[in-house]
């Protein structure tokens, strides 16, 4: 009767145990680098006299200095979409000079008129320089004159 | 052409036809039972013929209605497959049938006649719009096809077209009628619409970037009745060595992109470590050898519904068409009947943060990538 009793709360141990939870992995979370800041690029479209499907971002980059950002020599760059208007750099402290650009895909003379000085798929480019500091994030506004 | 759809009176007979025989066999089950059931009383002036027809006709009457599977352990099965393009003039049917092979030893291919129908069939199929049948097109052999790369155990495959375009939106029935087994092979689908690429726009000068910690978002309106995505950016390059000049190419693949059962524009993101642990698998590493970024290509591949239930399938099992439980929408068949849209967007570039990454970065460095400046 004893083993019995034995028997049936190991049984009632094994049915009733539960599985331990997994805890994975969570692809998601970043971890915040404190030996970093951040900068938030608020790309807007300025306002003028064209269709909105005829005005694209087509570029966001960044250099460490302002001779290689007129090279071409980034460290950084957006991925840029007309569906989105916010971009976050997580930088090392410091100076980074950055250069955004838009085009113009309307036809005839549109773009031209626009202020593009090129005309239908020329860029207009505006550029500048921003100050990273460890653990903050910046706000920055891209202004098309 | 109106044929009839024979494939459900052929089942009623065969199944009345399996009902009677599984009854007649458990006749002497029942008189064995009978025979030692002395507590069951019959009337004294029923003959033991009378009680025999009796139990006969009971048997027969309350014989069970199981389904009994058609097809045994051996038996082949057609096996079909027929993926409709609206991109595409011509469509395709492939038409094999099931084997077995691979129990003993795998790298022995199976008789090639065992693999092919030898006798008579018909395959066609019928444009529906709504429940208004329209259109019925003919398929006839076609030789000129070429096969895509894969495993094939023989070269015999049996391939169909038909000169006509499927449209999104419109429904068709696949038959296959085999007249000498009185059988008809069957599939229907609803042809899902072409997605509205958002991102990346077909602007050349919007750089693509892979970079670490700018992640790639595809955006996309899809197609109704879409069931699965594929998402492949083909990366064209330029080789250049002692021998000469070559162009060659590398995909960095999504894989199957499923569960996306909205209208609204859709998201989904690649880039980042993925794309140069892909370069560094899909490329050759050829000592001496300098690479050189030429273009990028984006493709999607969508597939409707029933291509998805059966991509899904073979992603949770883990296998690729090695057993007869497979998902299939065909009746009296195995097989995939569905659509598959590809839609392109040629003539991107690569960031120059990317191109320096891919001549610089550890699991990349030795494919001999140029970075942005030539060098």
């Amino acid at each position: 009767m004893k083993t019995i009793r034995i028997l049936a709360v190991l049984l009632l141990c094994f049915i009733g145990s539960c599985n331990p939870d997994d805890p994975g992995t969570d692809p998601g979370s970043v971890i915040q680098d404190p030996t970093h800041g951040s900068v938030d690029f608020n790309f807007t479209l300025p306002e003028i006299n064209l269709p909105d499907k005829g005005l694209h971002r087509v570029d966001l980059s960044l250099a460490k200095s302002m001779d290689s950002l007129y090279r071409k020599q980034f460290c950084n760059a957006a991925n840029v979409s007309d569906y989105k208007i916010t971009y976050r750099f997580t930088l090392l402290p410091g100076r980074y000079f950055y250069q955004a650009g838009i085009t113009c895909t309307c036809q005839a003379d549109s773009c031209l008129y626009a202020g593009f000085p090129g005309g239908k798929l020329s860029i207009w480019w505006t550029s500048g320089w921003v100050d990273v500091e460890k653990g903050k994030v910046f706000s920055k506004n891209l202004i098309f004159q | 052409m109106n044929k009839p759809n024979l494939s459900s009176n052929f089942f009623r007979v065969t199944r009345h036809g399996f009902r009677f025989f599984s009854s007649v066999f458990r006749l002497p089950i029942f008189l064995c039972i009978f025979d030692r059931a002395p507590r069951i009383k019959f009337p004294d002036n029923m003959s033991t013929r009378q009680i025999s027809i009796l139990v006969l006709l009971t048997t027969i009457l309350t014989a069970c209605t199981e389904e009994v599977n058609i097809y045994s352990k051996g038996q082949p099965v057609p096996v079909v497959y027929c993926l409709l393009d609206p991109t595409a003039s011509t469509q395709y049917v492939r038409i094999g049938r099931s084997y077995q092979g691979g129990e003993t030893d795998a790298r022995i291919p199976p008789e090639p006649d065992s693999t092919v129908w030898n006798i008579p069939h018909e395959v066609y199929m019928e444009e529906y719009i709504g429940d208004v049948r329209g259109n019925t097109y003919r398929f006839e052999p076609d030789d000129n096809i070429k096969k895509d790369s894969g495993f094939f155990p023989v070269a015999n495959l049996r391939i169909y077209s038909s000169a006509f375009k499927a449209e999104p939106g419109k429904t068709y029935q696949l038959y296959v009628f085999f007249p000498d087994l009185n059988k008809m092979v069957s599939a229907k689908v609803l042809v899902h619409g072409a997605p509205d690429i958002v991102d990346p726009l077909p602007l050349s000068i919007r750089k693509i970037n892979f970079e670490t910690g700018q992640p790639f978002v595809i955006r996309w309106t899809p197609g109704a009745n879409t069931g699965v995505y594929e998402m492949i950016f083909r990366i064209y390059y330029r080789d250049s060595s002692a021998s000469g000049e070559e162009f060659n190419s590398a995909d960095y693949s999504s894989g199957g992109v499923f569960d996306l059962k909205t209208d609204q524009l859709q998201e989904y993101t690649m880039g980042g470590p993925a794309f140069f642990t892909a370069m560094a698998k899909n490329i050759r590493v050829i000592p001496g050898i300098i690479r050189e970024v030429i273009s990028v290509e984006f493709i999607m591949i969508s597939g409707g519904s029933d291509l998805g239930f059966h991509y899904r399938m073979d992603v949770e099992t883990g296998s690729n068409f090695t057993s007869l439980g497979e998902y299939s929408n065909f009746r009296n068949a195995l097989g995939i009947f569905s659509s598959r849209i590809i839609t392109r967007v040629p003539n991107l570039s690569l960031s120059p943060v990317t191109i320096d990454e891919l001549a610089r970065n550890e699991k990349t460095a030795a494919l001999g990538f140029k970075d942005s400046k030539g060098e």
